[in-house]
């Protein structure tokens, strides 16, 4: 017989017993939406972490490594020298590396309030600051000119002076200089929001000109950090890694302090690590689940054969061969578990959309094309795998047993 | 010789207990003839023909179609001889209940490699012969048993068989039927010259054909011409 003959005689079947097939398929469901759900989920996390990483800076993915002296440094000569430099471009993924001062934009501080102290977020900038609710904003001719002010949230405002109003052309002590308030931002939570973290802005309680704070705490350290920039497709985590196990051993400051790496990336590979912990675990719920189903195929398939004895039989008589009866079976369970991973299929993308859509998430879930085979090919997989036995069964029956 | 069984032996064993069921058979049927085999219940009619339609070959002796043994042909090869060379007809019908008048019947075409499509014409014709046109998307539960029986035999004769192995046909069929039936059997056989074996414990069956063929106890008893007297 053809095989689309074949083939149409299964589905016939499959359909005639339609809450049979739906209970058995449901296992093969379950099975397939969940990796779908996850592999869709992972690879839009691994998308955004790339998209965040080299959007950043001039599309370059970039590491930092910072040298932190113990107490015995000589605080006066280099962190890094000259040979020390030549030594990490040198690594195979560096294209460039170079060398800035520790300064960042951010700065936690202890900030009497009330008798009490409390932690306030510091940033420095160097252009204009985010929109304020009063006053005005930072301006770049701020940093430029080295006007001694400063912006902060409502929250810190009502704290340090009952109201916003009163908060304005007031003094903030930061580093035991003082800046005049100008403005006032809207309120700053205490928790950091993640998706805010890996943006290049964070809502900070205080804002300063960075060239007016970096007046008074210039002599403090300087050239204490290497920034690496990597070529397309170098993982930053691993670069660095090797870039201070060389430090380690032939810096030459490696007496005198530590190297630690500070990657952008590695709150992303936290939560990388943890979506991958989550992939491990539905997958094997996933492949469990697939196997049960499996078996639930081969059940149904056994019973199939058993109540249609009859009609092998008559197919038998009219010249199926035993490959004919073998391959109608095979299809009728393959056919099973397709259906299955295609209504399981969409499933997951439903559900995979669902989960991005989610507030918490800050990433959307991407479908492609290796997904979708994925699941097509396992499914078959399952249904061929587990509808062998039983028509290998349903071909082998004797003629003479099932025509009489 | 369409047929041709030498000497043949049919034992079944049943426990430690050796059933000797078919004993020295010798048979040869040509071409166009329509023989009935008659006898009473266990006398081997069914042992008989199962063995002349290909479906058993555990037996000893020989037997030769169109002169050639099959007694060692792979499943391929005797699924093929059953697609081609034979069409069965079943007391109780046997036509598949979930399928169409239509599915049942164009099954032995579409084992020949014929296409759905092209069987359909097939086998609306096989369906008109045996006087049920426009049935073929019934299912065979909407059918009376006489229908059922019709379309079993379009299907027994869809594929152009070179015989036709007709066991009991009329034996769930009241005597009406069974005489409707029986004439188709008989239109075959005289107007398209097709090889019919029919098996029947009913004499009035047996006066269809040409040649009639007594089985007791394993042996074949008689084997005689029909007269025509019997008919009316």
């Amino acid at each position: 017989m053809r095989f689309t003959e074949i083939w149409t005689t299964a589905l016939r079947a499959i359909l005639k017993n339609k809450r049979r097939s739906i209970l058995t398929m449901l296992g093969i469901i379950i099975g397939i939406a969940a990796v779908v759900t996850i592999l869709a989920i992972g690879d839009g996390f691994s998308n955004w972490v790339t998209k965040s990483i080299t959007a950043n800076k001039s599309g370059k993915i970039e590491t930092q490594i910072v040298f932190l002296p113990d107490g015995t440094a000589n605080t006066n000569s280099d962190p890094f020298s000259q040979r020390d430099l030549s030594l990490i471009e040198q690594l195979p993924g560096v294209t460039k590396v170079k060398q800035s001062s520790s300064e960042g934009d951010y700065k936690q501080l202890n900030l009497p309030v009330k008798n009490k102290t409390k932690s306030v977020l510091v940033h420095f900038t160097k252009g204009k600051s985010s929109p304020v609710v009063a006053g005005r904003r930072l301006m770049p001719s701020d940093n430029q000119t080295g006007n001694q002010v400063a912006v902060i949230d409502v929250s810190l405002a009502k704290s340090l002076f009952g109201s916003t109003t009163n908060a304005l052309h007031h003094g903030v002590e930061v580093d035991d200089h003082l800046y005049e308030i100008v403005g006032i931002r809207s309120r700053v939570t205490d928790s950091v929001n993640f998706s805010d973290a890996m943006s290049s802005e964070m809502p900070a309680n205080i804002t300063l000109p960075k060239r007016v704070h970096q007046r008074y705490v210039q002599n403090e350290r300087s050239g204490d950090v290497l920034t690496l920039i990597l070529t397309k497709g170098t993982k930053a985590s691993k670069l660095s890694k090797k870039a201070i196990r060389i430090l380690e051993t032939q810096g030459s400051m490696r007496n005198q302090g530590d190297y630690q790496s500070s990657d952008p990336t590695t709150q992303a590979d936290v939560f990388g690590k943890i979506l991958n912990a989550i992939t491990y675990f539905v997958s094997a719920v996933a492949g469990t689940s697939l196997f049960i189903a499996g078996i639930g195929v081969m059940n149904m398939m056994y019973i199939s054969v058993a109540e249609r004895t009859m009609e092998i039989g008559i197919r038998r008589a009219m010249g199926a061969r035993q490959q004919d009866i073998r391959m109608q079976f095979l299809l009728e369970s393959a056919t099973l578990t397709i259906l299955g991973g295609l209504i399981g299929y969409g499933l997951g993308v439903l559900l995979a959309l669902g989960i991005s859509a989610l507030p918490v998430m800050p990433f959307h879930a991407s479908f492609s094309l290796g997904g979708f085979l994925l699941a097509f090919g396992v499914s078959t997989a399952v249904g061929l795998i587990f509808g062998v036995m039983p028509a290998n069964a349903a071909s082998r029956k004797d003629l003479i047993d099932i025509i009489r | 010789m369409l047929i041709e069984l030498k000497n043949v032996n049919k034992y079944y064993q049943n426990g430690s207990q050796r059933f000797h069921v078919l004993k020295h058979i010798n048979l040869a049927i040509d071409r166009g003839e329509f023989l009935s085999i008659m006898g009473p219940s266990g006398a081997g009619k069914t042992s008989l023909i199962n063995l002349i339609g290909f479906i058993d070959r555990q037996f000893e002796g020989e037997y030769l179609f169109n002169g050639k043994s099959y007694q060692q042909a792979s499943d391929r090869t005797l699924s093929r001889i059953r697609n081609q060379s034979v069409g069965f007809v079943f007391q109780n019908f046997k036509l598949i209940g979930n399928n169409t008048i239509l599915e049942n019947v164009e099954l032995p075409l579409l084992y020949g490699d014929l296409s759905k499509r092209a069987a359909k014409p097939i086998v609306e014709k096989a369906l008109e012969r045996v006087g049920l046109p426009n049935s073929s998307q019934k299912i065979p539960n909407e059918l009376s048993g006489g229908q059922q029986q019709r379309v079993a035999i379009a299907r027994a004769l869809v594929h152009q068989p070179k015989f036709i192995i007709a066991d009991e046909p009329t034996g769930a069929l009241d005597s009406q039927t069974s005489a409707e039936i029986m004439q188709i059997f008989r239109d075959l056989n005289q107007q398209e010259k097709t090889t019919i074996v029919l098996v029947t414990h009913d004499s009035q069956v047996s006066q269809y054909g040409e040649r009639l063929i007594k089985i007791l106890d394993g042996a074949i008893i008689a084997d005689q011409e029909v007269t025509p007297r019997a008919l009316h």
